[in-house]
């Protein structure tokens, strides 16, 4: 039995196999989902989904460079698939303090250069980390010491990203405040590197409080008609 | 003359006797068996049930396929089989108290614990604390703008972390539940808030825009019960 | 190269039995023994690395020597979680399993050919950068340059020299393939030219279109799905070939007995390859993904048990019955191919299971997921790989092993390893996984977290009984290398010695002119 009777006809058959996959998996969900567009929230000025400071896209580099997404997720199922929306990983509040809570849908993450959807939660999802957590200084203090969140933490903490300095004259604004037995010697203060500050950026970039349309997944935006409103 | 070396010697044996051998079972390369046997073997009837039994659960899988288009994102037709799996999906909380526990398991018991004893030195406890169970007014203060700096609760100070507001992410009516909810857990038994009293104070300390600290917060009211205040 | 090492020494009986196998596999012999000993080095790094990356997962409840682990990774970025695991990872699959299935497929090519190899130059000055692409790659990881893709954070400085090394060796493997001798044909043949065909394809799409220096732009969640192409392409599409055509070769060659169902190898080699590579909508279930991609994927890698089924037909029941007809439990490397075999259904069955909807959505972002990698890196590859090396080095070197003895300490330690850590991390998965998805909302990731500390130090410590049978084999090959070197420095000796001594006792002045002529 000979399983390659002819090497031509053999290699065409595993190129169409292949092709199979590629289009199935790569090119027929990119014509469908690779170029979206933004669009105009309904009823205000707001360009949705929101776009984040150069310093957040710098931090990306870190957030990879670093390995952040092999145990942190960035994509937040819907409730029937799955418990994040209890979990509140999805809870998102819009400008007007009104709840947005719902799953990630494919426009939240156009404007990310890369995109860390992450497959491994072993810390919590972090679509809607800057939610749970506006304030930089507590970030700050979390990277330094994980365990001041949750003393069973499993996540690294990342010393190499801040530096222990002299204070010189005023303490600086940006020395991080943390308990007591992490607290640097008298005399001394621990600021973040500029590549702590791109990171805390993109962490605190990382909110979905906008409203898409429920179900939407790429539908083009259309300008209301003058009669509506 | 043959030709005679005394000192060659020959080639050294292998070391040990647990040396593996040409002769090996595992090393003997038979060459002339054909690779893929051609006699016509049935299979066994196992291995039909049992890719059956897959294909039956692969099934589960089916559903959905109907749905093409760019409109339609993957749903999935219910999370794994939980007691309450199909409760999730139509989230249909009656009482403030369950309300309330949602939102503090969202918000607060990051920080607080889902238990409500909080962390030592950053995170005040929510049991017996005198700031949960005293004045709703002075409370809803702390909830609306956030608190900053030195506090004691229960005779322990805390003071390392900031607690942020919750007025710009909260609702008040959500803010009355959260507070029904922590005075009411744990072995808490102060009574509930009304959405009313939340928006009395916020309508109170709409001019004081920052975190308030623990100074201010007892010139709002002191330690204690409230007097007025109906029993739960 | 080979005037170096003159075969005027006896041979001891291990090179095959046919001279044209025995001359195609002395025409292979330096390019597939470069392969073999840079992936044992690979493996060496790897294991470690998994070993450092695996004791970080459980960081406040470290032994006290992984306790000073713990510190380096807090205070040296080059040590950090984040940077330590990929760097394992990549070096299990590129410098260790690659590199390994680059010379499986080097030789099985060569030997299905049955011709004399042409060029070895080239396979050596592509094995050469293949490793020297691996290197810079990790290196790159180390100081921070990762691109943060899984499978793919080589910084693209690394990529091109892989890229190379890939090159020349296609042109050789084509030329070989070509120049094969008709007649011949080998199932092994269709399963390594399906590997050298997918990987070109699956590393050229991407590492061009995830790399950190070109991004696709707003293209958003589409990285997404061309990584998880890429990572279940490598699996299904680059190992796993490379694995099965060895096992279709060797089995029926070390066992005498043919492939049994021999009739349905087609069917399930054409199968694998059209269902397998669907298993990447598991990394896609119920993520922000199109509705039909992912249960049309749902469906066709949840068909993979027709592959997985017919494939353990083939070589599982083969085995079996070779055990049992000739008691090769006699035997020390035969085992491995059977353990294998035994292995490959079982990494089957994992992705059977990561295809059913309910038990993806559980398991999905678990310990599961690394239980799958693992199972089919250090699983079913690596014991291919391992069994693979002890039949073929004595061929080429025609020198056995020292010791039958480490063999089947090697043998047993990986067992047991890999065994244990596939059921801790897998019923570990199971429980990270209740809690993640408990609709209780007092359930937290400090809960989650709780629990799977436990499954962690226990999948800590099993890695770490491989990584002590991996120590073994790799001390075995250096004691075999060394005792080899040995008898060849000693066997020029003998052959100079021969080459001086006069032939027919002739005055020794004149031999020693002509020889210094």
């Amino acid at each position: 039995m000979n399983i390659i009777p002819n090497f031509r006809g053999f290699f065409w058959l595993i190129l169409i196999a292949f092709l199979f996959t590629w289009f199935g998996l790569v090119v027929f969900p990119w014509l469908e989902l690779g170029h979206l567009p933004p669009i105009q929230d309904e009823g205000s000025t707001d360009i949705t989904p929101w776009d984040s400071s150069g310093a957040a896209h710098a931090g990306e580099h870190i957030y990879a460079a670093n390995g952040c997404a092999y145990c942190h997720t960035q994509q937040v199922r819907p409730e029937t698939s799955g418990a994040d929306i209890i979990r509140g990983w999805g809870t998102a509040k819009d400008g007007d303090g009104k709840d947005v809570t719902r799953r990630t849908y494919p426009r939240d993450y156009i404007w990310q250069g890369q995109v860390f959807l992450g497959n491994s939660r072993e810390g919590a999802d972090l679509s809607n980390v800057a939610q749970r957590f506006p304030d930089a200084a507590k970030l700050y203090s979390y990277l330094y010491d994980p365990y001041v969140l949750n003393d069973h933490s499993a996540m690294p903490a990342y010393r190499f990203l801040f530096v222990t300095q002299k204070i010189s004259g005023q303490p600086s604004t940006d020395a991080l405040v943390l308990p007591a037995a992490d607290a640097p010697p008298a005399g001394y203060e621990i600021v973040p590197t500029a590549q702590a500050k791109s990171l805390v950026a993109y962490l605190l970039s990382l909110k979905k409080g906008y409203h898409l349309k429920p179900d939407e997944a790429g539908i083009p935006y259309v300008p209301p008609s003058p009669n509506n409103s | 003359m043959s030709h005679q070396n005394p000192q060659v010697e020959s080639p050294p044996q292998p070391s040990g006797n647990d040396a593996i051998q040409p002769k090996a079972p595992d090393f003997i390369e038979t060459q002339d068996v054909p690779p893929l046997s051609l006699e016509h073997e049935r299979f066994p009837l196992w291995l039909y049930l049992l890719c059956g039994f897959i294909l039956f659960l692969a099934g589960s899988s089916f559903t959905g396929f109907g749905i093409f288009g760019r409109d339609y994102l993957d749903q999935g037709p219910g999370g794994p089989v939980m007691a309450s799996a199909s409760q999730a999906t139509t989230q249909v909380a009656a009482t403030p108290m369950d309300l309330g526990k949602k939102i503090y398991g969202g918000n607060c018991a990051n920080c607080h614990q889902a238990s409500g004893v909080g962390a030592p030195g950053s995170y005040p406890p929510l049991v017996g604390s005198e700031y949960v169970l005293g004045f709703k007014e002075r409370l809803a203060a702390i909830l609306l703008k956030g608190l900053q700096g030195p506090v004691t609760v229960k005779g322990a100070s805390f003071g390392t972390m900031v607690m942020p507001a919750q007025e710009t992410i909260l609702t008040p009516e959500k803010i009355a539940d959260l507070m029904t909810y922590i005075r009411g857990s744990w072995g808490n038994t102060a009574n509930a808030v009304t959405t009313d009293e939340v928006n009395a104070a916020k309508t109170k300390f709409a001019s004081h825009s920052a975190a308030f600290t623990e100074a201010e917060l007892q010139k709002i009211a002191p330690n204690g019960p409230d007097p007025t205040d109906k029993k739960p | 190269m080979a005037t170096l090492f003159p075969t005027t020494v006896a041979p001891r009986g291990f090179v095959s039995t046919d001279p044209e196998l025995a001359a195609v596999d002395a025409s292979v012999r330096w390019p597939v023994m470069v392969c073999f000993l840079s992936a044992v080095h690979w493996m060496v790094v790897g294991t470690f690395l998994l070993v450092y990356a695996s004791s970080l997962t459980h960081p406040q409840d470290a032994f006290p020597i992984l306790g000073w682990f713990v510190d380096l990774s807090d205070n040296f970025s080059m040590f950090t979680y984040g940077r330590v695991w990929p760097a394992a990872i990549d070096a299990l699959v590129y410098g260790w399993a690659s590199t390994a299935g680059l010379g499986l497929a080097v030789w099985l090519l060569a030997r299905t050919s049955r011709a004399p190899a042409c060029s070895p130059a080239t396979l050596m000055t592509a094995v050469v950068f293949w490793n020297l692409g691996v290197a810079i790659g990790l290196t790159g990881i180390f100081l921070g340059d990762s691109t943060g893709v899984e499978l793919l954070e080589f910084p693209a400085y690394a990529t091109w020299i892989l890229w190379l090394a890939y090159a020349l060796f296609a042109l050789w493997a084509v030329a070989t393939y070509l120049g094969r001798r008709p007649g011949h044909d080998h199932i092994a043949q269709a399963w390594v030219l399906v590997a050298l065909f997918a990987f070109p394809w699956l590393y050229g799409a991407g590492s061009i279109l995830l790399s950190a220096s070109h991004p696709l732009p707003g293209s958003g969640v589409i990285q997404e799905v061309i990584s998880a192409w890429y990572v279940h392409g490598i699996y299904t599409l680059w190992l796993a070939p490379l694995g099965l055509g060895l096992l279709y070769y060797l089995i029926p060659k070390i066992s005498g007995i043919s492939i049994r169902f021999g009739t349905k190898a087609k069917i399930a080699f054409w199968t694998w390859i059209i269902f397998a590579p669907w298993t990447a909508v598991h990394d896609l279930v119920g993520g922000p993904f199109p509705a039909e991609t992912v249960t049309i994927g749902l469906i066709l890698s949840g068909l993979i048990f027709i592959p997985v089924a017919l494939i353990g037909m083939n070589l599982v029941s083969t085995a079996f019955t070779a055990e049992e007809k000739q008691g090769h439990h006699g035997g020390v490397v035969f085992p491995f191919f059977v353990l294998a075999a035994v292995l490959f259904v079982v990494a089957g069955a994992s992705e059977q299971i990561l295809s059913i909807r309910s038990a993806n959505e559980l398991l999905r972002f678990t310990m599961f997921r690394e239980c799958n990698q693992l199972l089919w890196i250090y699983g079913f590859f690596s014991f291919t790989v391992f069994g693979a090396i002890y039949y073929i080095v004595p061929r080429l070197l025609d020198f056995g092993w020292r010791s039958a003895f480490l063999i089947r300490i090697h043998y047993y330690l990986s067992l047991y390893g890999i065994l244990l850590v596939i059921s801790i991390l897998g019923f570990g998965g199971v429980m990270q996984g209740n809690i993640l998805e408990n609709t209780d909302v007092q359930v937290t990731i400090v809960t989650a977290n709780d629990v799977s500390i436990s499954y962690h130090i226990a999948a800590t410590m099993c890695i770490s009984l491989i990584a002590i049978g991996n120590g073994v084999f790799a001390l075995h090959l250096g004691w075999m290398l060394i005792d080899w070197l040995r008898l060849r420095v000693r066997g020029n000796r003998l052959a100079a010695e021969i080459l001086i001594e006069p032939y027919e006792g002739d005055a020794p002045a004149k031999a020693s002119e002509e020889v210094a002529a």
